[in-house]
């Protein structure tokens, strides 16, 4: 009984993934289904891998260091084969403060001046130090990307919810977390659609929603806001009485419609990682006498 | 909240519509922060993601509003485009924006913690003052965080994250947290309404 109800749950969240494909502004910056080595690593692994990755930019310096990093995720990139154009969309919203940063950091350090602009005195040592934070900040944002890019939400959030776990035992609801995660993929096309139609519903009836003065701010949202919230509890009752009614019986043995496995290929692709992260550490740290 | 286990199998149904609540929250929230309100006094478009943080602790409370905001945060790196913009993933929470977002989790619990101050009643002037102020306090975390961060990462001076990672949101979040004072008791108002 039991596992029908958590069959029937994972299969609704599994709905909720081609509603948000369906629409139109959901599509950018997603997952890209594909059949690479990449794509087959277990989540759990990939999500690990790619957390101490981000950890590990920020231990690393110097550009030795930064190169290993850099290199291992453009390996990446290449065996999952996806398009470079496509990784750029995630890359793009950042590129103004990328280039404000790499501005300031020129001007940061004292030394051999190389470009006097005015007041703006660019150092060469402020230029390479800028050059390691700036490429620090893309590799990041790049190894975020490739993840969320090879893997579907819902692989993503059930080995989150796995990593999780163990945290039930320190006071962290891990079950409540891993239930309100799914339950919020299943939800958030369900509201955009319903945010988008508010939006043309009430221009319809002729309310701008444009803000003209700070006090009468709160006024210019309410028919846009008081709706969504009224909807979205509404939802949330129905849902919870849907659930009490085929015998929801809570997070504690519930079962999966798709079970993790770790395979040996697995274990190869972590042993790759922990040595090329080894590496990254030996020469980014000037570990090595030369 | 705790998962232990005395508790017997099936939830009430108080504790499923609460964790529902959460869930839809996070879709909310996601709803609006894609939402982008251009300004006449500032370059930067209001995007409508704090607002949604505030809502988030002021009708939920502090904990769900934790929950709430914890959840919408592992979605987001999960990749689903909830941030604001529409963007995702792990570099979004540790990359140059990534202190605002960790930031909410200590603002919507300050929301949330006045909002129980005040009560359920929101008649009268100090009502309004109280809230007012957890708002305002609340702002002040999701810069300290943002600012801090910013020049952790990018590692800027203090006048160089305050001109790059502040005032320009500062007009905005005037206007939210006046938003947010009037709409959290509509939105309460609205509710009581339905139920009776």
């Amino acid at each position: 009984m039991s596992g029908g109800c958590a069959e029937s749950a994972d299969v609704a969240a599994g709905q909720g993934a081609d509603v948000r494909l369906r629409s139109g502004s959901l599509a950018v910056g997603q997952y890209l289904p594909g059949s690479s080595v990449l794509h087959r690593i277990d989540p759990r692994v990939k999500l690990g891998i790619s957390v101490v990755y981000a950890c590990l930019l920020f231990v690393v310096i110097g550009w030795w260091g930064m190169a290993t990093m850099a290199l291992g995720l453009v390996a990446g990139v290449a065996i999952s084969r996806v398009p470079v154009m496509y990784l750029w969309r995630f890359l793009r919203p950042f590129v103004v403060i990328l280039v404000i940063t790499l501005f300031f950091q020129a001007m940061s350090l004292p030394g051999e001046v190389l470009l006097a602009l005015g007041p703006f005195r660019f150092t060469t040592a402020g230029l390479a130090q800028g050059g390691v934070v700036v490429t620090r900040l893309l590799l990041l944002l790049l190894s975020g990307a490739l993840l969320v890019v090879t893997t579907p939400p819902v692989a993503v959030t059930d080995a989150i919810a796995w990593y999780f776990r163990p945290l039930r035992r320190v006071g962290v609801p891990s079950g409540d977390v891993a239930l309100v995660m799914s339950l919020a993929l299943r939800f958030i096309p369900v509201l955009m659609t319903e945010s988008d139609q508010l939006v043309k519903a009430q221009r319809a009836r002729g309310i701008a929603l444009t803000i003209r003065s700070p006090l009468r701010s709160g006024r210019a949202l309410l028919p846009l806001v008081v709706p969504l919230f009224v909807l979205g509890f509404r939802r949330a009752e129905e849902l919870a009485d849907a659930m009490l009614s085929r015998c929801y019986r809570g997070t504690e043995g519930r079962t999966h419609y798709r079970e993790m496995r770790l395979a040996p290929v697995d274990a190869v692709w972590l042993l790759t990682a922990l040595v090329w992260f080894g590496c990254a550490l030996v020469l980014g740290r000037g570990w090595v006498g030369w | 909240m705790q998962a232990s286990s005395e508790q017997p199998l099936t939830p009430s149904r108080e504790r499923l519509v609460a964790l529902a609540s959460c869930a839809v929250m996070v879709a909310v929230l996601a709803a609006l922060s894609l939402v982008a309100i251009p300004l006449p006094i500032s370059p930067v478009p209001m995007t409508l993601q704090t607002l949604g943080v505030f809502l988030a602790g002021g009708l939920l409370g502090p904990g769900l509003g934790v929950l709430t905001v914890a959840v919408y945060i592992l979605v987001g790196v999960a990749g689903v485009p909830v941030f604001a913009g529409g963007e995702a993933g792990l570099g979004v929470i540790l990359g140059p924006k990534g202190g605002y977002v960790v930031g909410f989790l200590l603002s919507v619990f300050l929301v949330g913690m006045a909002a129980r101050a005040v009560g359920p009643k929101w008649r009268g002037g100090r009502c309004v003052m109280a809230m007012l102020v957890g708002l305002v306090a609340a702002t002040a975390v999701v810069y300290v965080c943002g600012a801090g961060w910013l020049m952790l990462v990018a590692g800027m001076e203090v006048r160089q994250a305050i001109v790059v990672g502040v005032l320009p949101f500062a007009p905005g979040d005037v206007i939210k947290i006046a938003a947010a004072a009037a709409l959290i008791p509509s939105v309460q108002r609205a509710r009581a309404l339905r139920r009776s």
